[in-house]
C-alpha cells in the first residue's frame, strides 16, 4: 500500500522530466553565455592574429651620387627612387594606369623609409642597394593570403594586374613577411600598414596616471572617513547614498560632467590624458571608495583597539596599524578601478581624445588618445587593413586587462590567507 | 617628569594634527557630492541655455530628431528639430531587446549556479561569466558590428527578412550578453538571501527542487529580482560604445528590431564629436540628452537600490 | 479521504523494487515488525559521526517523543526518516531504515514520493511567503492531488479545521501566511503537511518558538492527530514529550540509550543516564 518509489503516483515520471528539463535550461544558460565569450575572443584572435606578420617589398634604388648628394641626404627625391626602382623591376609596365598600380604596390610610406634607412647606414650609398619596403595594405591582403582569387576580379580589393605582379616578386624572392615591430612602435596613421598602437598606448598610461593619482588618495581618504570617522547623521546617509547611486551614473555623463566644468568653465585644455584621467578618476570613485572600505571593515577591530589600548590616537591607529593591513585589499580595488577605466571610452570621447594622434604624446598636457578610442576609431575606419588592426589592438588592451586582474585576484589569495 | 605622576590632560599639539587629517579625509568624502553636484549643476545650466532657443514641449514631445545646423542664419528650419521621441523609442527598444536576452540567460544561469551547481563547477563558472562583465564595452561594440550584425542580416536575408546593416536586433543581443552576468550576481545574493527554513518546507513536502525553485525561491526573490533587473535596464540605457558601433545614427519612431535607430547616448557622441559651435542648440541639446539620461537612470537606480535594501532587511 | 487522494498504481505483491526484508536482529525479533524500524543506523556527517548504530521501533498511530540534551543526534535521527539529511551534501546514511516494511535508502526510493508520504513540521513556523490558502493547497498542486477548484477548497478546509485553525482563519484565507501570530503559523505549517495526508508526520521541536498558550493549541493538536497519523516528534522539554507522547526514546552522545512507554521513561528509568537527565543533572 505505501510505495516510495517513482510508480508512488503523484505524477512523479512528469515531474522528473520537468525537474530534468529545468536544470538543463540553467546549464543551457551558462553554456549560451560561455559560447558566446569562446566565439567572440575566437573571432577577434582570428581577426587580429596576422597583425603580427607584415608583409614587405624588395625594390632597387639607386643610390649613386648623382642620384643622391651624400652630404645633403635630405634633398633628394626617395619617392621618385623607389618608383623608379619599381619600373626597373616591371620595365614592361607602360600604361599610366598600369604604372599607378604598381606604384600602390608599396606604402605610400616607403619613401620615407628608405630615407630612413640611409640616414641610419650612409655607407650604403654610392650605388644599387635593394632595400626592403613596407607593403600597402592591399599588396599585403594578398601576400598575406587573405583574397580569394575564385572571385570576379570586380569583387576583389585586388585586380588581377597587381595580382600577377605580386606573384612575380613572391617567385623572385623580392616580396616576404615579417615580425610586425612598427604596429607596436608606430603612431596612428592613415595607412593601415603603417599605423600602430604605441601613441594611443602612451595615452592610456598617461590618462591611467592621472586617474590613479587622484582617485587612490581621494578613495582611500574618503573610505577611512566614513567608515572610521564619520559621525552617524544625516550627512553621512547622503554621502553614502550618493557613493552608490555614482556608482551607477552612466559613464558618458561623466563625460558631459568633464566637457562643461574642466574643458568649458576651468578652461583646461582639451583633448588630453589631465582631462581624460581627471575625468575617469570621478568615474572610478566610487568603485575605489566601496572596495576600500571592505577592505577597513575586513580588519580585525581587536588591531584598532589594541593601539589605541596603548595611547595611540585613532588617527595613529588607523594610519599605524588598520591601514598596512587592509593595504592589498585597497590596492586590489584600485587595480579593479583602473582596469575598468582603462577599458572606458565614451567620456573619453566627450572630452575630445578622439584626436587623430601620430606621435607619441610624453606629456599630460600633450592632445593625446586613448587605446580604447584608438580601437573605436580604427573601427570605423573604411579600409578592409584597419580591421585586422582594430582586432589587434584589441587583443593588447584585453591582455592588459587580463593582468591587471591576475594581479587583483593574487592580492586578494594574498589578503586572505592572511586571516 | 617625576615619578608616579600621571599626567591625564589634553596635549594639544597631536590633537589640532590629527584633526586637520579627519578634515582632509572628510572633504575626500565630499568630493562624491561634488560630482553629483557638479554633474547636476552642468546639466541643468546647459539644458536651461537649450530650452530657451527650443521650447520644452517640443523637446520632450516632438516626434523629430534632426539637429541640423545652419549653413545660413535665416534658412528655413535653421535650427533643425529636437524631439527626443524617436531617440526615447530607440532606446527603449535597444533595451528591451537586452533585456529580453539577458534576463532568462541571468536568471537560469543565477538559479543553476546557487541551487544544483557543485561547489567547485560555481568556483570556475562564476569567474568565467564575470569575464564577460570585465570586457570593454568597446570590444563588444566591434564585434556586434564586425561579426553578429552581418550574420543577423545575413540570417534574415535568409528568411526573406529586410534587416538593416545596423539593426536593433544585433546591438540589443550583445548588449544582453554584456548585462548577463551583471543580473546573474545580483540575483545569485538575491536567491541566497531567501532561507533555507522555505526551501526545508517545500522540499520536506516533496516538492522537487524545481517545484521549490519555481514555486517557493522565486516568489520570495521576487522584489530583489526586480531590483536588480532595474539596475540592469538602466546599465542598458546609458550604455555608449556598443549602440555607437552597431546601432547606428537613423532616428526613427519603430518598434521593428531589424530596423536601425539610434539611442540617447549615440547622439550625445555624435552632437559633440566633429565640428562644433558652442552654444549652438544643436551641441545644448546633447546636455539636455545628457540631463534626461541622467535623470531616467537615477529614477532606476534608487528604486531599484531601495527596493533590494529592503529586501535583504525582510530576510536578515 | 486519504486514502482516495493517493494513487497507489502498484500493489505490494507485484512491486519490483523493494529488497528483500531485511532480517531484524535477534534482539528484536520476537516483536513484530512495527511501522517504523531503524536497524544498526549510523549517521556520518563527513568524518564525524552524528549516530551510532541506532536499534529503534516507532509503532502506527502513536505519538514517539526523542528526548536528549542538544547535540545528541535526536533531530539528525528525525531527519534522517524523510531523508531531508540528503540536503546535506557531506551526510552519509548507513544501516537499515523501514518504514512499513519499505527501506527508504533503497536506491529504487524516490524521496520525492517518500517526503510527499512522510511530512515534517519544523522548528520555527516557516509557512511560505504566500496567502494562508495557498500554503495549504501548495502541497496538492504540487503532487497534483485534486482533480477540481471544488475539491482543492474543501480539502483546504479540511485541512485547516484538521489543524484546529479554520475557525480563525475562514474569513481571511487570502492573506499571507506569515501575517499570522506564530502559533497559528504553526499550525498553518502543520495544516499544509496535513493536507498531503502522509502516513508519518515528523516535528522537529515544533514548539520551541512558540509561547505557553500557542504551545497547548499545538500539543492538543497533536494529540488529535495521533487517531490518524505516526507522529514522531523531537522536543527538548520533557514536560511535553510526558504530555503527549506514548513513547519515548532518550538519545545521549548519538546513542539511543533507551526506548519505552513514556510513563515508564518518565517514572522508572532502566538507564542511569536516562535518569540523571530527567532529573536534571545532565543537558
Amino acid at each position: 500500500m505505501i510505495n516510495f518509489t517513482q510508480e508512488a503516483g503523484f505524477g512523479l515520471r512528469r515531474r522528473k522530466r520537468a525537474e530534468a528539463r529545468f536544470q538543463w535550461a540553467g546549464r543551457g544558460a551558462i553554456l549560451i553565455s560561455l559560447a558566446f565569450l569562446v566565439i567572440m575572443f575566437a573571432s577577434i584572435i582570428g581577426n587580429g592574429a596576422g597583425v603580427i606578420w607584415q608583409s614587405q617589398i624588395a625594390v632597387t634604388v639607386d643610390l649613386s651620387a648623382e642620384e643622391i648628394d651624400p652630404e645633403n641626404i635630405g634633398d633628394a627625391s626617395f619617392n621618385s627612387l623607389v618608383k623608379k626602382g619599381l619600373r626597373d623591376a616591371f620595365p614592361e609596365v607602360e600604361k599610366r594606369k598600369e604604372k599607378k598600380r604598381l606604384y600602390g604596390l608599396v606604402s605610400t610610406e616607403a619613401a620615407f623609409e628608405v630615407e630612413r634607412q640611409i640616414q641610419a647606414n650612409p655607407e650604403l650609398l654610392g650605388g644599387m642597394q635593394t632595400l626592403w619596403v613596407t607593403a600597402s595594405d592591399d599588396a599585403d591582403l594578398y601576400i598575406s593570403g587573405q583574397v580569394d582569387t575564385d572571385l570576379p576580379e570586380v569583387k576583389r580589393r585586388v585586380s588581377d594586374a597587381e595580382i600577377a605582379m605580386l606573384d612575380k616578386l613572391l617567385e623572385e624572392g623580392l616580396a616576404r613577411e615579417t615580425f610586425n615591430r612598427g604596429f607596436f612602435t608606430n603612431g596612428d596613421s592613415r595607412e593601415p600598414e603603417i599605423a600602430g598602437i604605441l601613441s594611443s598606448l602612451m595615452g592610456s598610461a598617461l590618462t591611467l596616471l592621472v586617474c590613479f593619482a587622484l582617485s587612490f588618495p581621494l578613495g582611500i581618504g574618503a573610505a577611512i572617513y566614513l567608515e572610521e570617522f564619520a559621525p552617524k547623521n544625516r550627512m553621512s546617509d547622503l554621502i553614502e547614498v550618493n557613493i552608490n547611486n555614482l556608482a551607477a551614473v552612466p559613464s558618458i555623463v561623466f563625460g558631459l560632467l568633464g566637457l562643461s566644468i574642466f574643458l568649458g568653465y576651468m578652461g583646461l585644455p582639451r583633448s588630453t590624458p589631465l582631462v581624460g584621467g581627471m575625468v575617469l578618476a570621478l568615474m572610478t570613485l566610487p568603485t575605489i571608495i566601496i572596495a576600500s572600505r571592505a577592505a577597513l571593515r575586513s580588519v580585525p577591530p581587536s588591531f584598532k583597539e589594541a593601539a589605541l589600548a596603548l595611547g595611540a590616537t585613532p588617527v595613529q591607529a588607523i594610519f599605524h596599524h588598520v591601514l598596512p593591513v587592509a593595504m592589498p585589499g585597497m590596492l586590489t580595488g584600485a587595480i579593479v578601478g583602473m582596469a575598468q577605466a582603462l577599458g572606458e571610452t565614451a567620456p573619453l570621447l566627450m572630452i575630445g581624445m578622439v584626436a587623430f594622434i601620430v606621435d607619441v604624446p610624453t606629456s599630460v598636457l600633450e592632445p593625446a588618445t586613448a587605446l580604447p578610442v584608438q580601437i573605436f576609431l580604427w573601427a570605423d575606419a573604411p579600409e578592409r587593413a584597419f580591421t585586422e588592426k582594430t582586432a589587434a589592438a584589441i587583443i593588447v588592451l584585453l591582455t592588459f586587462l587580463i593582468l591587471m586582474n591576475l594581479i587583483a585576484i593574487l592580492l586578494r589569495r594574498k589578503l586572505e590567507t592572511r586571516f | 617628569m617625576p615619578d608616579g605622576t600621571l599626567i591625564i590632560t589634553r596635549s594639544e599639539r597631536p590633537r589640532w594634527r590629527d584633526n586637520l587629517i579627519i578634515a582632509v579625509m572628510a572633504a575626500a568624502a565630499g568630493v562624491a557630492i561634488l560630482v553629483t553636484l557638479g554633474i547636476v549643476l552642468s546639466l541643468v545650466f546647459e539644458t536651461i541655455l537649450f530650452l530657451k532657443k527650443v521650447p520644452i514641449s517640443n523637446f520632450l514631445f516632438g516626434l523629430e530628431w534632426s539637429p541640423q545646423t545652419a549653413i545660413r542664419a535665416d534658412q528655413v528650419g535653421a535650427e533643425g528639430s529636437f524631439g527626443v521621441l524617436p531617440l526615447i523609442n530607440g532606446t527603449l527598444l535597444i533595451s528591451a531587446i537586452a533585456m529580453a536576452v539577458a534576463t532568462p540567460l541571468g536568471l537560469t544561469s543565477a538559479i543553476y549556479l546557487s541551487e544544483y551547481a557543485s561547489k567547485r563547477a560555481r568556483d570556475w563558472v562564476k569567474p568565467a561569466l564575470e569575464i564577460l562583465a570585465g570586457i570593454p564595452t568597446v570590444v563588444y561594440g566591434f564585434f556586434a558590428a564586425l561579426t553578429v550584425a552581418p550574420f543577423i542580416r545575413m540570417t534574415g536575408g535568409q528568411f526573406g527578412l529586410e534587416v538593416a546593416s545596423e539593426s536593433a536586433l544585433a546591438a540589443g543581443m550583445v548588449m544582453g550578453i554584456m548585462i548577463v552576468p551583471l543580473i546573474s550576481s545580483l540575483s545569485d545574493d538575491v536567491i541566497n538571501a531567501v532561507p533555507q527554513s522555505l526551501r526545508d518546507a517545500s522540499l520536506g513536502m516533496g516538492a522537487t527542487q524545481s517545484e521549490t525553485i519555481r514555486r517557493v525561491v522565486m516568489p520570495a526573490a521576487l522584489p530583489g529580482i526586480a531590483g536588480s533587473l532595474l539596475l540592469a535596464t538602466s546599465r542598458a540605457i546609458g550604455e555608449t560604445m556598443i549602440v555607437l558601433m552597431a546601432a547606428g545614427l537613423a532616428a526613427k519612431l519603430s518598434l521593428n528590431p531589424l530596423d536601425a535607430v539610434t539611442t540617447i547616448t549615440v547622439q550625445i557622441v555624435a552632437l559633440l564629436t566633429g565640428d562644433q559651435e558652442f552654444a549652438s542648440a544643436k551641441t545644448l541639446s546633447a546636455f539636455a540628452l545628457g540631463l534626461l539620461l541622467f535623470v531616467l537612470t537615477l529614477i532606476m537606480n534608487v528604486i531599484a537600490l531601495r527596493i533590494v535594501k529592503k529586501y535583504r532587511e525582510q530576510y536578515d | 479521504m486519504d486514502q482516495t487522494l493517493i494513487q497507489t498504481p502498484v500493489a505490494d505483491a507485484n512491486f519490483v523494487g523493494q529488497p528483500a526484508t531485511p532480517t531484524p536482529p535477534e534482539k528484536v525479533s520476537e516483536m513484530e515488525q512495527s511501522f517504523i524500524q531503524a536497524r544498526k543506523a549510523n549517521v556520518f556527517y563527513g568524518e564525524k559521526q552524528a549516530l551510532f548504530d541506532i536499534n529503534l521501533d516507532i509503532e502506527e498511530k502513536r505519538v514517539t517523543a526523542l528526548i536528549g540534551p542538544s547535540g545528541c543526534g535526536k533531530s539528525t535521527f528525525l531527519r534522517a526518516i524523510n531523508r531531508m539529511n540528503d540536503l546535506i551534501p557531506i551526510c552519509r546514511f548507513d544501516g537499515n531504515l523501514t518504514i512499513a516494511g519499505q527501506e527508504i535508502y533503497d536506491p529504487a526510493v524516490d524521496v520525492v514520493a517518500l517526503r510527499a508520504q512522510v511530512g515534517m513540521v519544523f522548528q520555527k513556523p516557516n509557512p511560505f511567503p504566500k496567502s494562508i490558502f495557498e500554503n495549504v493547497a501548495y502541497g496538492l498542486k504540487i503532487h497534483g492531488m485534486t482533480s477540481s477548484k471544488t475539491e482543492m477548497a474543501d480539502r483546504v478546509e479540511w485541512s485547516l479545521k484538521s489543524a484546529g485553525l479554520w475557525d480563525e482563519v475562514h474569513d481571511r484565507l487570502d492573506q499571507p501566511g506569515n501575517s499570522l501570530s506564530g502559533g497559528q503559523q504553526q499550525r498553518l505549517c502543520i495544516a499544509r503537511t496535513v493536507a498531503v495526508a502522509p502516513k508519518v508526520i515528523l516535528m522537529d521541536e515544533p514548539c520551541s518558538a512558540l509561547d505557553p498558550i500557542a504551545t497547548a493549541k499545538v500539543e492538543d493538536l497533536i494529540d488529535s492527530l495521533r487517531k490518524d497519523y505516526t507522529i514522531v516528534i523531537v522536543t527538548h522539554s520533557m514536560q511535553q514529550a510526558a504530555r503527549i507522547s506514548q513513547r519515548t526514546a532518550f538519545f545521549h552522545l548519538g546513542k539511543l540509550i533507551e526506548v519505552g512507554a513514556t510513563k515508564d521513561v518518565f517514572t522508572n528509568p532502566r538507564e542511569e543516564q536516562t535518569q540523571n537527565y530527567i532529573t536534571g543533572r545532565i543537558g
